[in-house]
C-alpha cells in the first residue's frame, strides 16, 4: 500500500479532531446559551424563539461535528459480548470489513440524501415556522458536512486497519465501554 | 424469494446477528436497515425514494428539545465526578453511620440515591464510591461481594431517581411529559432506596459478619468538627437538587433548562471547593461530546432500522404477536419485561430504548396501558442492564477502579442479590401501579353525552353584537370594490 | 377488466391522540378502499412514524412516501402562502372556506403554488372555528398581553407577539405541564372535544373565545403529483371523493362532539369568557398590517392574497344580511 494513503489518513484524523474541539466548545456554549434563556425568561419576562431554537443548533453541531473523532477515538459503544474474545487480528479485520460493508454504505446513502434536503432548504431559504425563528439551512448543511466528515473518517480508519494488518503500522485494537 | 410476512421476522434476526458481531452498534443498526431496504426495493415493497425520509429523520431527532438534555446532564456529572462533592459526602457519613453493623454500606446507598437525585450518570457515582468506599469496607472486614454489590446497585439508582437519562429517552420515545415521567418515578425510587437498606439489615442480622460495625479504634469522635464536614457535604448537594430538580418539578425551567442550570450550579462548586480548574472543565467537555455523539448516533442508526422495519410492516407484525399474548395487560408487561430483561444482558439501554420501546409503545397504548406506568416500568427494568454479569457497565466501572486483590468473580456474584432486588421492585410496580401513578397529577377526559343542558354563557360579560341597520348594509353593498 | 392493486403511505403530521383529526386520514384511507373493492390501499402512519410532523411537505415533494394528511399553515417557515389551505388570523369560517375552495378559485391558485413542490392538494377535513385558549388569569385589555407566555402556533403567535404577547412552541403532550407549572401562562389547543382531553380546566379556568386564528381550520391531502398522475382514472375519483367526504365528515364529527364536550367542561367549573373588542380589534389590525407586509415581499402570498382578501369581505358582506340577521335572532330568543 503507498505511503500517500496513511498521509491522506493522518490528514483527516487531525481535520476531524478540529471539528471534534469545535464541538465540544459547543457543550459548553449551549450550557450557557440555555442557562441564560431560563434565567432571562424569569427574572425579565424576555423569551425569544431565536435564542430557544440556538440551544438545538449547537446541539445538532456537537452531534455532527463530533461524531467522527469520537469513531477514531473508538467510542462508539460495540455489542462486546464475543468482541470481548476476539483475537487483536481478527478484531483488525472485522474493523475492516464492517468499515467497507457496514460504515461507509450508511454514512454516504444519509450523505446523499441529505445534500439534496440541504440545496432544497436553501432555495427555498426556508426558515423556521416559529415567529423569531432561525434560518434553516445552516443545520439542515451540519448534517450533510457532518456525514461527510464520518464518510472520510470511514475511509481513514479503513487504511489504518489495513495498514495494521499488513503490518505497517501498529494500532492497539483495545476497546473501553464509553462511560455513561 | 422470501414471503412478505417472513420479512419482518428475518429482520429482526438479521439486527441481532449483525449487532453481535461487534461493529460500532450505531452504524450496524444503520447497516441492518439499509441491508432490508435494497432487499425491500428489490421485492418491491418501497421505492428507493422512501429512503429520502432519512435526512428528515435525522433532522427531527436533532431539532428534539428533550434529548438536548443528555450532553447537559452528562456534563454536569462529569463536573461532579471530579469535583469532590462525593468523597466529602462518603467520608462524612461513612463515619457517621460506621459505628452501626452495615453502616457504611448505608452511607454507600444514600449517597448514591443523593447524587442520584443531582445527576443522571452511573459513572460518575459509581467510579466514586468505588474509589473510596470500597478500601475502607474491606478494610474493616467487609464481605468483598456485600461489598462490591451495594456500591454498583447505589450506583445504578440515579437511573432511576430524576434526573435520568433512561427517563428522558423513554419519554422521548413514548411522546410523553419528561416532567410526568420524573414524577412516576418518584415512588419507585423510594421504594428501590428502602428496599436497598433493608436488604442490609437482613444482613446485618442474619450474616452480621458480613457488615462489621467499625472497630472502636477507627471510630472518629462524634463530634462537631465531623458534623461541619457532613453538613459542608450535603448543604451543597441539596441547593444543587433543588436548583435542577426543583426547578423542573416545580416547573420554573423545562428539564433542558433545568440541566444547563445545573451544570453552572456544578462549575460553581467545583469553584467552590477549588478545583475549577481549565483542564477540568476541558475535560467534562470533551467526554460529555462523545458520550452524546455516541448516544445519539445509536439513535439515528436505529432510526434507519425503524424506517425499514415499518417499511416491511414490521410494526404491525410486533403488534399482532403481542396482542395476542393471554392474560391482558398484565401478560402483556410480564412478556415485555422478561423480554427486556433477557436483552438487557447483551443490549445496553440506550439500544433498547431506541429499538425496542418505539415498537412496543403503541401496543401498549393499544391494551389501555398508561404510558407513564410503562415508561417508569421498563426504566426499573433495563436498570438491570447495569449489574448483568458479565457484562452490566456498573461491574466493568467498578472492575476498573477496585483494587487487584477483589476478585472479578465476587464482583459478578455480589451483583447477584441486588439485581433480584431490582426484579422485586419491577413486579411490586407491575402490582401495584399507584407506586407510579400517585405521584402524576393525571388529567381525565370525561366525555359525557347525558345529563341536562346548560346555557354555557349564562352569566358571562358578553361582547356587544351589534346587528347594522338594512340601510346601513345597502350602503356597504355599494360601497364594496 | 381487472383493476391494479396500489399500495401507497400517507404520513399524517397528526400524532394519534388527536383521534378526529388524525382519524379523517383514517376515514379516507377506508372509503378508496371501499370504492376500489380494497384494490388500492393508503396504510397511514401517525406522525413522527415515517417523517416528522413537520417534515411531511419534503416527504411528498421528494416521493418518500405518496401523500400527506397535513395542516398547510405548519409550512409556513418555508412560504407563508401555505397558510392560505389551512387558515389565517381572521379569515372565513369553515363554510365560506369551502366557497373559497372549491367555487371561488383558491383551491385553484393553491395547487398553481404547490406544483412547485411537485404537490397536488385536495381539502380534507375541518375543525370549524375554534376556541381561543386557556388562560391562568383574565386578560381584558392589550396591556393585559404584554409579557404573557402562551403556546400559540403558526401566524396566530405572530400576531401575539406584534401584540406583545411571547409565543411559545409546546408539543401537545407537555403543554399541560408547561402550563400547570406556569412556564407558561396560557394555552390554546382546538376547541372542547380535543382542549378537554388534555385536562387544562383543571389549571387555568378562563376558557376564552373565539380563536380568532383560527375562525376555521382546514386539513389537507397532498399527494405527488407524479404518483397521483400514475394513477387509473377510478382511483384518482375515489382518492378525490373520499378527500370530499372526508372534508364533510370531520366537522359534522366536531360538530356533534364540541357542543357535548362544552358542556361537560361548564359542570366542571370552567369560565368562559370572551375576547374583549379591544384586543380583537388590536389583533385584526396587527394580522392585516402582517399580511400586507409579506404581500409587498412575497409576490406567491400576494397572488393568493390579493383576490382571497376581496372574496373575504363579499363574503363577511352577504353572510351579516340573511344567516348573521336570522342567527343572531335565533340566538337571542331560545325556544324554551
Ligand atoms: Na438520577
Ligand atoms: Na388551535
Amino acid at each position: 500500500m503507498p505511503k500517500q494513503f496513511l498521509v491522506f489518513a493522518s490528514f483527516v484524523d487531525r481535520l476531524n479532531d478540529r471539528f471534534g474541539v469545535l464541538a465540544s466548545w459547543m457543550v459548553l456554549i449551549a450550557v450557557l446559551v440555555s442557562t441564560a434563556n431560563a434565567l432571562i425568561r424569569y427574572g425579565f419576562n424576555v423569551s425569544s424563539n431565536g435564542w430557544l431554537e440556538a440551544q438545538w443548533y449547537l446541539f445538532a453541531g456537537m452531534v455532527m461535528f463530533g461524531a467522527a473523532t469520537t469513531f477514531r477515538l473508538n467510542e462508539h459503544v460495540r455489542v462486546d459480548v464475543l468482541y470481548a474474545m476476539y483475537p487483536n487480528k481478527f478484531r483488525l479485520w472485522l474493523d475492516f470489513w464492517g468499515g467497507i460493508v457496514f460504515f461507509l454504505p450508511v454514512t454516504i446513502i444519509i450523505g446523499y440524501y441529505s445534500w439534496e434536503f440541504f440545496v432544497t432548504s436553501v432555495i427555498q431559504n426556508e426558515t423556521s415556522s416559529n415567529p423569531g425563528g432561525l434560518i434553516r439551512w445552516p443545520v439542515r448543511g451540519a448534517i450533510t458536512l457532518g456525514f461527510f466528515l464520518l464518510t472520510l473518517q470511514g475511509v481513514s480508519e479503513i487504511i489504518k486497519r489495513y495498514a495494521a494488518i499488513i503490518g505497517m503500522i501498529q494500532i492497539d485494537p483495545k476497546y473501553e465501554r464509553p462511560l455513561q | 424469494m422470501i414471503s412478505h410476512d417472513l420479512m419482518a421476522p428475518i429482520m429482526f434476526g438479521g439486527l441481532i446477528i449483525f449487532l453481535l458481531l461487534g461493529y460500532p452498534a450505531a452504524f450496524s443498526l444503520g447497516a441492518v436497515g439499509l441491508f432490508f431496504a435494497f432487499i425491500g426495493i428489490e421485492m418491491g415493497m418501497f421505492q428507493p425514494t422512501f429512503l429520502q425520509a432519512l435526512p428528515d429523520r435525522v433532522f427531527g431527532i436533532l431539532s428534539n428539545d428533550l434529548l438536548l438534555s443528555i450532553p447537559f446532564f452528562t456534563f454536569m456529572g462529569a463536573i461532579l465526578e471530579k469535583c469532590g462533592l462525593a468523597e466529602d459526602m462518603l467520608e462524612g457519613l461513612g463515619q457517621l453511620f460506621g459505628p452501626i453493623r452495615g453502616g457504611l454500606a448505608y452511607a454507600v446507598i444514600i449517597v448514591g440515591a443523593i447524587l442520584g437525585a443531582i445527576t443522571g450518570t452511573v459513572a460518575a457515582s459509581v467510579i466514586a464510591m468505588g474509589l473510596i468506599s470500597l478500601p475502607i469496607m474491606l478494610r474493616y472486614g467487609y464481605n468483598p461481594r456485600v461489598a462490591t454489590g451495594v456500591i454498583a446497585a447505589s450506583g445504578t439508582i440515579t437511573q432511576l431517581i430524576p434526573p435520568s437519562l433512561v427517563l428522558i429517552v423513554l419519554a422521548d420515545q413514548l411522546g410523553k411529559s419528561v416532567g410526568d415521567m420524573y414524577a412516576g418515578a418518584i415512588g419507585p425510587s423510594i421504594i428501590q432506596v428502602a428496599l436497598f437498606c433493608l436488604f442490609i439489615f437482613f444482613l446485618s442480622i442474619f450474616r452480621p459478619q458480613d457488615v462489621p460495625a467499625l472497630p472502636p479504634e477507627a471510630r472518629p469522635k462524634i463530634d462537631w468538627k465531623l458534623f461541619k464536614k457532613i453538613l459542608w457535604g450535603i448543604v451543597p448537594s441539596i441547593a444543587l437538587i433543588f436548583l435542577v430538580l426543583g426547578t423542573i418539578l416545580m416547573g420554573l425551567a423545562t428539564p433542558t433548562e433545568g440541566g444547563a442550570m445545573g451544570s453552572v450550579g456544578a462549575l460553581v462548586l467545583a469553584a467552590m471547593n477549588k478545583r475549577l480548574q481549565k483542564t477540568l472543565v476541558w475535560e467534562a467537555m470533551t467526554s460529555t461530546m462523545r458520550i452524546n455523539a455516541m448516544v445519539i448516533f445509536i439513535l439515528i442508526g436505529s432510526t434507519v432500522f425503524g424506517l425499514t422495519f415499518r417499511g416491511v410492516d414490521g410494526d404491525l407484525w410486533i403488534e399482532e404477536l403481542l396482542t395476542g399474548l393471554p392474560g391482558g395487560q398484565v401478560g402483556f408487561l410480564i412478556a415485555v419485561n422478561l423480554f427486556v430483561f433477557f436483552l438487557a444482558f447483551f443490549l445496553d439501554y440506550f439500544e433498547i430504548a431506541f429499538i425496542i420501546i418505539p415498537l412496543l409503545a403503541p401496543v401498549a397504548d393499544k391494551l389501555g396501558i398508561d404510558l407513564i406506568w410503562f415508561g417508569v416500568l421498563l426504566g426499573a427494568n433495563m436498570q438491570t442492564s447495569f449489574m448483568h454479569p458479565p457484562f452490566g457497565f456498573a461491574l466493568f466501572y467498578l472492575r476498573g477502579v477496585a483494587d487487584k486483590t477483589v476478585k472479578s468473580s465476587d464482583i459478578y456474584y455480589g451483583a447477584l442479590p441486588w439485581v433480584g432486588l431490582q426484579l422485586i421492585l419491577v413486579a411490586i410496580i407491575i402490582f401495584i401501579p399507584e407506586t407510579v401513578t400517585y405521584f402524576v397529577d393525571k388529567p381525565t377526559a370525561a366525555f359525557d353525552a347525558s345529563g341536562p343542558s346548560v346555557d354555557p354563557l349564562a352569566g358571562v360579560e358578553q361582547n356587544e353584537i351589534t346587528v347594522d341597520s338594512s340601510a346601513d348594509i345597502e350602503r356597504q353593498l355599494r360601497e364594496n370594490k | 377488466q381487472s383493476m391494479p392493486e396500489v399500495k401507497w403511505r400517507c404520513a399524517s403530521s397528526f400524532p394519534k391522540s388527536l383521534d378526529t383529526i388524525y382519524g379523517g386520514g383514517e376515514f379516507i384511507s377506508k372509503r378508496v378502499a371501499a370504492l376500489t373493492d380494497g384494490k388500492f390501499q393508503i396504510r397511514i402512519f401517525g406522525a413522527g412514524e415515517i417523517v416528522p410532523a413537520f417534515g411531511t411537505v419534503d416527504a411528498v415533494q421528494q416521493g418518500t412516501v405518496e401523500c400527506t394528511h397535513t395542516a398547510g399553515y405548519y409550512f409556513v417557515g418555508k412560504n407563508k402562502t401555505f397558510a392560505f389551505d389551512t387558515t389565517v388570523p381572521f379569515g372565513m369560517n369553515q363554510r365560506q372556506q369551502n366557497a373559497w375552495m372549491y367555487w371561488g378559485g383558491g383551491l385553484k391558485l393553491q395547487r398553481e403554488f404547490l406544483r412547485d413542490y411537485n404537490i397536488i392538494s385536495f381539502p380534507a377535513g375541518n375543525t370549524g372555528t375554534q376556541m381561543g385558549g386557556w388562560f391562568k388569569k383574565p386578560v381584558k385589555t392589550v396591556a393585559d398581553l404584554k409579557g404573557l407566555k402562551m403556546r400559540i402556533a403558526g401566524l396566530g403567535g405572530e400576531v401575539m407577539s406584534r401584540l406583545g404577547a411571547i409565543p411559545q412552541q409546546i408539543a401537545g403532550g407537555d403543554i399541560y405541564p408547561a402550563l400547570e407549572k406556569g412556564v407558561i401562562d396560557a394555552a390554546e389547543w382546538v376547541g372542547p372535544y380535543d382542549d378537554e382531553k388534555l385536562g387544562f380546566y383543571k389549571i387555568a379556568p378562563y376558557y376564552y373565545y373565539p380563536g380568532w386564528w383560527e375562525a376555521c381550520s382546514m386539513y389537507s391531502m397532498y399527494v405527488n403529483i407524479k404518483e397521483w398522475e400514475k394513477l387509473p382514472k377510478q382511483y384518482q375519483e375515489a382518492l378525490a371523493s373520499a378527500c370530499a367526504e372526508c372534508n364533510i365528515d370531520m366537522m359534522a364529527e366536531y360538530d356533534y362532539k364540541n357542543p357535548i364536550a362544552l358542556q361537560s367542561l361548564i359542570k366542571n367549573g370552567v369560565k368562559l369568557q370572551s375576547y374583549s373588542t379591544d384586543i380583537m380589534k388590536a389583533a385584526s389590525t396587527a394580522a392585516f398590517e402582517m399580511y400586507e407586509e409579506e404581500a409587498g415581499k412575497n409576490p406567491s402570498f400576494k397572488k393568493i392574497y390579493e383576490p382571497w382578501k376581496k372574496f373575504r369581505n363579499d363574503q363577511m358582506l352577504w353572510n351579516k344580511v340573511a344567516e348573521q340577521t336570522l342567527m343572531s335572532f335565533m340566538l337571542t330568543n331560545p325556544v324554551k
